[in-house]
């Protein structure tokens, strides 16, 4: 079973990325509201698969994915955001994302980015 | 540098912000996060709004360009919208769901034009405003573009505010 930590201050996106890892079978998803709760909840060993939006109050997607590397490094952590420079991607993957999705996405190109990092229930 | 009609030059990057960028890239959200066509209309301006409840949602570029995105939806439309990305039927929906849902559509729109304008920049939290009989005033911008359109026949305005230099 696939347990995630989605980060975004959106409680929109994160309702609608939590309704697609549930299509995907996964149960276990832990909200975080901005960058800096998330960076507290993030526990080594305690989750399989990190979501997070690059800008939010407190830490930004890329703090958060700073933080997360210093004490896991093998955990994938997927940017979801609107940034699309290509600038922004490289500073993303620097800091240690694995994955990158820019919004807008439709609903199968989510589900298509998440299942990569989803194992079947 | 040659300036056409609908289109603003931005001469110290060379780099053009047209109308038909941000019609496309409206377009581009509304399909992919909606699923809802959008057309452009010419005959819309501010008085297509007038006696509507609306919600001015914007937000901020700072960095090699400077200034602010406005994108402007009537309530009715904004509450259509966040049933739509909630999956939920529209009268479940809640205020403050109507206003975070228009947020984060300002936020996907705003950073679909800062990867059109010259970077790097930085794009700030949006904030919404939600009434009636108010206007936007954006102090020491001016307005580099700006589209009117319609989707399920609401008003949708879309501005591009630069900064001026002092």
């Amino acid at each position: 079973m696939t347990r995630v930590l989605l980060a975004d201050d959106s409680g929109t996106m994160r309702t609608i990325i939590r309704r697609s890892l549930e299509s995907l079978g996964v149960a276990s998803v832990v909200e975080a509201a901005d960058g800096t709760q998330a960076v507290a909840t993030f526990k080594p060993g305690g989750f399989d698969l990190v979501l997070t939006d690059w800008n939010m109050p407190g830490k930004t997607g890329v703090e958060v994915a700073r933080a997360i590397r210093e004490v896991d490094k093998k955990i994938p952590i997927v940017m979801i955001t609107t940034e699309a420079e290509k600038a922004r991607v490289l500073e993303a993957l620097q800091a240690g994302v694995s994955d990158y999705l820019v919004k807008p996405f439709t609903t199968e190109k989510l589900k298509e980015k998440l299942e990569k990092f989803v194992q079947p229930a | 540098l040659t300036i056409h009609s609908g289109e603003i030059a931005m001469t110290e990057t060379e780099t053009l912000l047209t109308e038909a960028h941000l019609v496309e890239l409206l377009e581009s959200v509304y399909s992919a996060m909606l699923s809802l066509p959008v057309s452009r209309d010419t005959e819309c301006d501010n008085s297509s709004f007038s006696g509507s409840v609306r919600l001015a949602a914007s937000v901020h570029i700072s960095g090699a360009w400077n200034g602010t995105i406005l994108y402007v939806c009537t309530e009715q439309f904004a509450r259509r919208a966040a049933a739509v990305l909630l999956s939920i039927p529209e009268s479940r929906v809640t205020l403050s769901e109507v206003h975070d849902a228009t947020a984060e559509l300002a936020n996907i729109i705003g950073g679909g034009i800062k990867s059109i304008l010259p970077g790097p920049s930085s794009l700030s939290l949006p904030t919404v405003t939600h009434g009636s009989h108010y206007n936007v005033h954006v102090p020491r911008t001016s307005q580099l573009a700006r589209i009117d359109c319609t989707c399920l026949g609401e008003p949708i305005q879309l501005r591009v505010l630069q900064a001026v230099s002092n």
